[in-house]
């Protein structure tokens, strides 16, 4: 009988093929937008950030009746998978949600390693992408054609604290720049190295850690002897807290501290409290900043997200809806859903106001009109001290040590 | 100095890896079961300690026996419903000894998922009143709360030498490591020694967990190294040995301090596995002699 | 022999199905596909090692990076067209395993697994700090020069010709001298050498095939997908899922792996869909209910003919 056991076998992968979803049905009037974040694995937070952002978006433009595509009114859809914080997984997602789901439009995850795996898939099946929160030099230095961030730059996010520090006297000479090894980070760091340099101060430190230590005390045991003026790490959320606690441990307290990621989030100030005041961060937006886009000021959507997630939009938030505005944006433009339509209205866009800033592309779908500012925490709040027409409050330079404060 | 900073740095966080090591070592030795679901155990003492910090205001250091005594339980009923089905194939030849690295590393995945499910992935750590605060001497910085986690460390590895040479489960579990059938003709019941040993290790789990969660931030993912850690340890210090996983311990984070600084930070890592592949290779009995059991 | 010629033209007929299937299926059933091919090369790959000689290499995705790292690198600095970077990086990966193979291979049981994991730990950290694999920002390699639905059929052909390669490979060692060295090793190491046998030589040199296929798959892979990361090809996640493929399959039988691979795979994409947030968790649970009711693999399972008292039967012969 052993046909009967090779029959059991094909039955039992037959009926487990069944379990896969049939293709999604074909709405009408209804354009599918496709995002595959990360809902669990380490970038949970940032995931969920953006798809609430998209989700705030999808819910406005659709209680308004939908995006206008060439004459005719379309609701947003979004589909979402989760992509465990995995490259590969993302990548494979990116091909489940052009060739499976067939949807109109992809908007971007969250991580430059997961970004630079799936967008090598939108870029073959020749799909637009939108970036929000994407904005690692070496993305758009590959010669892709159908990738836009929304972010501006990384290599240039951390230029305006430069310049910030640079206009304080007595001025700052020495700098220590160390940086998490992933690809934003490093690509943060490259810049900041670089302009560092061309303003004339002293790197005194170039390094990288690796991403997932819990320890870099030794690390910054070094630095504490080369005693720089500065200390400007780029990493993430939880390499920013670690290291303000281990500098405090070691007593060592530079002029002034900075994080590409960590100070923007209101988790920093939780964490880590009195401990955090001084510390500089990359501000992509705030909540108090000054901008609006052609629908509301940033004042009225801190107001609308409030009331739908019961709490203040963070940056992570403010991507993703402005990437939905961005969206609506381009298909007014374009009149079609056809890729290469959108790719084209994409090259149109001249946003001076959105709730983040300007938009505008050049050939490599990098944002030029895009400008990070900088902030500060004082006194356990959040506040703007550059650009100075956004800023909420004067910079403080230099930073009083841990033991006296 | 900075080399004094160095070493002192490595010396203390040393012990810390040595709390790590003590209790994997223990089941390896005695059950001969590697248990991969170590380090998501230490992340549980970790989370433990945090919510009782959190929630009931009680001082980490005070929490690590809350911690223990939970572990103890989860260990306990690991082996018992889980591993003791697989025990048998583990003492054959052939795969079966492959099936309990497997099982654990299922467990470890099955939990890691819990707890994310449950406290998400978010790093968390516990910072007290006293976390700040630190030792001068000499151009050093001793924070207060490393040496505590040194002195902790040290003490619980004792307590467990302890036990094993002064009471009678103890001698049980140490007769099975000479000869488990001799042990079984004076009466020993293997299954329960082997509850009691595996309780034992995620007990020490739990306590380098509470630990950690004062030194380090720590969330589900973050288990990996951990285990990395008790690996190296283990065959530099030998199977089985308390003092072997201490001194194991200590040295490893020297080798590791000194790395990150005069290497490079990347490398601090590599360094472990490095050593622990020529070691295999060079000297399987480790470097303080006991030779492996098989 | 009636069964033998049965059972070849079952074999027959399903690589006819699967050489037809892409001209039928959509890009993600072909995806889908191509990549239950990747972990059935890898699973059979390790098979040779792990199936006749009992030896775990835990660490085998260290070929899998190696090979990946290998064809990408060659291709981008120096321009090497696709198959001639592959081939390179599969021949890279069996030379590295014949060299560390010597030393390393003299360790038994346990320490073999644990040596081999810390092996493909150390690279991991290295490839992550060296300059010429991009380190921690990953490496993308050039796009492939096809439109797309021949690209997904360029990749689906191409894992389906490794996977019966490697197959071929396995099949060939178990009927010859290599095979019976190594089933002599895993019955009795040194009583195999007490006969004769050359062990060390067999040993390397079944160690040193897998890594070439492994490697040939990550070099496949990393063209594949086209952008590769030192934490994705390095991850020990990867071994152990296929070492579970070909315990779940059958360890040491020739289509046992490729049926765990079929079945792991099948079963991840699908708890994967609907059940988005605890599938981790899911798949590890799965494991943990193979290894107590079927710790022999399908393959055993079904020469059993799924009977259910020689089951049970094993199962209480696990308790001691």
């Amino acid at each position: 009988m052993k046909w009967a056991g090779r029959l059991v076998l094909i039955l039992l992968i037959g009926i487990v093929s069944l379990l896969f979803p049939l293709t999604t049905s074909i709405a009408q009037n209804e354009i599918k937008i496709g995002a595959s974040l990360s809902l669990s694995g380490k970038l949970t937070r940032e995931g969920h950030g953006l798809q609430e952002g998209y989700d705030f978006w999808a819910e406005w433009v659709n209680n308004r009746g939908g995006i206008n595509v060439g004459g005719k009114k379309y609701k947003v859809k979004m589909i979402y998978y989760d992509d465990e914080s995995n490259p590969q997984t993302s990548a494979r997602l990116f091909e489940k949600l052009i060739t499976q789901d067939k949807v109109d439009i992809i908007m971007g995850p969250y991580g430059s390693g997961i970004a630079m795996a799936s967008t090598t898939i939108a870029e073959r099946h020749r799909y637009v992408v939108i970036l929000p929160l994407n904005d690692s030099d070496e993305l758009y230095n590959r010669g892709y054609k159908y990738i836009y961030s929304v972010l501006p730059i990384a290599s240039r996010d951390m230029i305006p604290m430069v310049d910030l520090v640079m206009a304080q006297s007595p001025k700052p000479n020495s700098i220590a720049i160390i940086a998490s090894n992933s690809p934003y980070p490093l690509m943060c760091a490259k810049g900041l190295n670089e302009y560092a340099k061309q303003v004339g101060m002293n790197v005194v430190m170039y390094e990288q850690f690796p991403e997932e230590t819990s320890d870099l005390s030794s690390l910054l045991s070094l630095i504490k002897t080369k005693n720089p003026d500065l200390l400007f790490e780029t990493g993430y959320f939880e390499h920013s807290v670690l290291i303000t606690r281990q500098l405090k441990d070691q007593r060592f307290t530079p002029k002034a501290l900075a994080f590409s990621v960590g100070p923007q989030l209101p988790d920093f100030t939780k964490s880590l409290g009195k401990d955090a005041d001084y510390t500089m961060g990359v501000a992509y937006w705030h909540p108090r900043m000054k901008y609006k886009d052609s629908a509301f000021t940033i004042e009225q959507y801190n107001e609308m997200f409030k009331r739908k997630y019961g709490r203040d939009p963070v940056y992570l938030n403010a991507y993703g809806t402005a990437a939905g505005r961005l969206l609506e944006q381009a298909l007014g433009i374009a009149g079609s859903l056809n890729q290469e339509k959108i790719r084209e209205a994409m090259h149109k866009i001249e946003l001076a106001d959105t709730i983040v800033g300007g938009i505008k592309y050049d050939e490599a779908g990098r944002n030029i009109w895009g400008r990070t500012g900088v902030l500060q925490i004082q006194k356990g709040q959040a506040e703007i001290v550059a650009p100075e027409k956004a800023a909420t409050a004067k910079f403080l330079y230099p930073a009083i040590p841990w033991e006296k404060r | 100095m900075l080399i004094l900073q160095v070493l002192i740095n490595g010396i203390l966080i040393g012990g810390l890896y040595g709390c790590v090591a003590v209790g994997f070592s223990l089941v390896w030795g005695v059950s001969n079961i590697i248990n991969l679901s170590h380090g998501i155990f230490i992340m549980l003492g970790a989370y433990i300690t945090f919510w009782l910090f959190t929630l009931f205001h009680i001082d980490p250091f005070l929490s690590i026996p809350i911690s223990a005594a939970i572990l103890f339980l989860v260990g306990y009923l690991v082996q018992k419903f889980l591993l003791n089905y697989v025990v048998g194939y583990t003492q054959q030849s052939g795969f079966g000894v492959f099936l309990s690295l497997i099982l654990t590393f299922g467990l470890a995945r099955v939990l890691e998922n819990l707890m994310v499910g449950i406290w998400s992935g978010d790093w968390r750590s516990v910072t007290t009143t006293y976390s700040g605060l630190s030792l001068h001497l000499a151009g050093v910085s001793i924070p207060y709360i490393r040496i505590a986690v040194f002195g902790v460390a040290l003490f619980s590895a004792g307590l467990l030498s302890i036990f094993l040479y002064r009471s009678r489960a103890g001698m049980a579990i140490r007769a099975i490591t000479f000869n488990t059938v001799g042990a079984q003709i004076v009466g020993i019941e293997l299954d329960r020694i082997y509850n009691i040993t595996f309780a034992l290790g995620a007990a020490l789990a739990g306590i380098a967990g509470s630990l950690v969660s004062l030194i380090y931030s720590f969330s589900p993912f973050l288990s990996t190294p951990y285990l990395s850690w008790a690996f190296v340890i283990v065959v530099m210090g030998g199977l089985g040995s308390i003092y072997g996983a201490i001194a194991g311990g200590i040295l490893l984070g020297i080798i590791e301090s000194v790395a990150s600084v005069y290497v490079g930070p990347g490398y601090q890592q590599a360094i472990g596995f490095i050593i622990l592949v020529l070691l295999l290779v060079f000297r399987p009995q480790g470097l303080f002699g006991k030779k492996f059991l098989k | 022999m009636i069964e033998k010629r049965k059972n070849i033209l079952l074999f027959g007929i399903l690589i006819l199905a699967l050489v037809f299937f892409p001209f039928l299926a959509t890009n993600y059933w072909i995806r889908l596909f191509t990549g239950i091919f990747m972990y059935g090369t890898l699973a059979q790959a390790t098979n040779i090692l792990m199936g006749f000689s009992g030896l775990v290499p835990f660490g085998n995705v260290v070929f899998f990076g190696i090979g990946a790292y290998f064809t990408g690198i060659t291709m981008l600095s120096l321009g090497f067209p696709f198959f001639i970077a592959l081939i390179l990086g599969g021949s890279v990966c069996f030379v590295f395993a014949f060299v560390v193979g010597h030393p390393v291979l003299k360790l038994k049981g346990h320490y073999f697994a644990i040596a081999t994991m810390g092996i493909s730990e150390a690279i991991k950290q290295i490839a992550t700090n060296v300059k010429i694999t991009r380190g921690g920002m990953g490496l993308n390699l050039p796009l492939v020069p096809l439109e797309v639905n021949a690209s997904y059929l360029f990749f689906y052909f191409l894992m389906f010709s490794a996977m019966i390669l490697v197959t071929i490979a396995t099949f060939w060692i178990s009927k010859n001298r290599v095979g019976y060295a190594l089933r002599a090793i895993m019955s009795n190491e040194d009583g195999a050498k007490s006969i004769g046998i050359n062990t060390p030589h067999y040993k390397v040199l079944a160690w040193a095939i897998s890594a070439f296929f492994t490697g040939l798959a990550g070099g496949i892979f990393a063209y594949w997908y086209g952008y590769i990361d030192p934490p994705s090809v390095f991850d020990i996640g990867i071994s152990v899922r296929f070492i579970i493929m070909i315990l779940l399959g059958g360890a040491g039988t020739i289509i046992g792996p490729l049926l765990g691979a079929f079945f792991i795979e099948l079963l991840s994409e699908t708890v994967w869909s609907q059940f988005l947030f605890i599938h981790l968790g899911v798949l590890g649970a799965i494991i943990v209910l193979v290894v107590i009711f079927m710790p022999k693999g399908f393959v055993w399972f079904y020469r059993q003919k799924f009977s259910l008292e020689a089951l049970m039967e094993n199962v209480r012969k696990g308790k001691l």
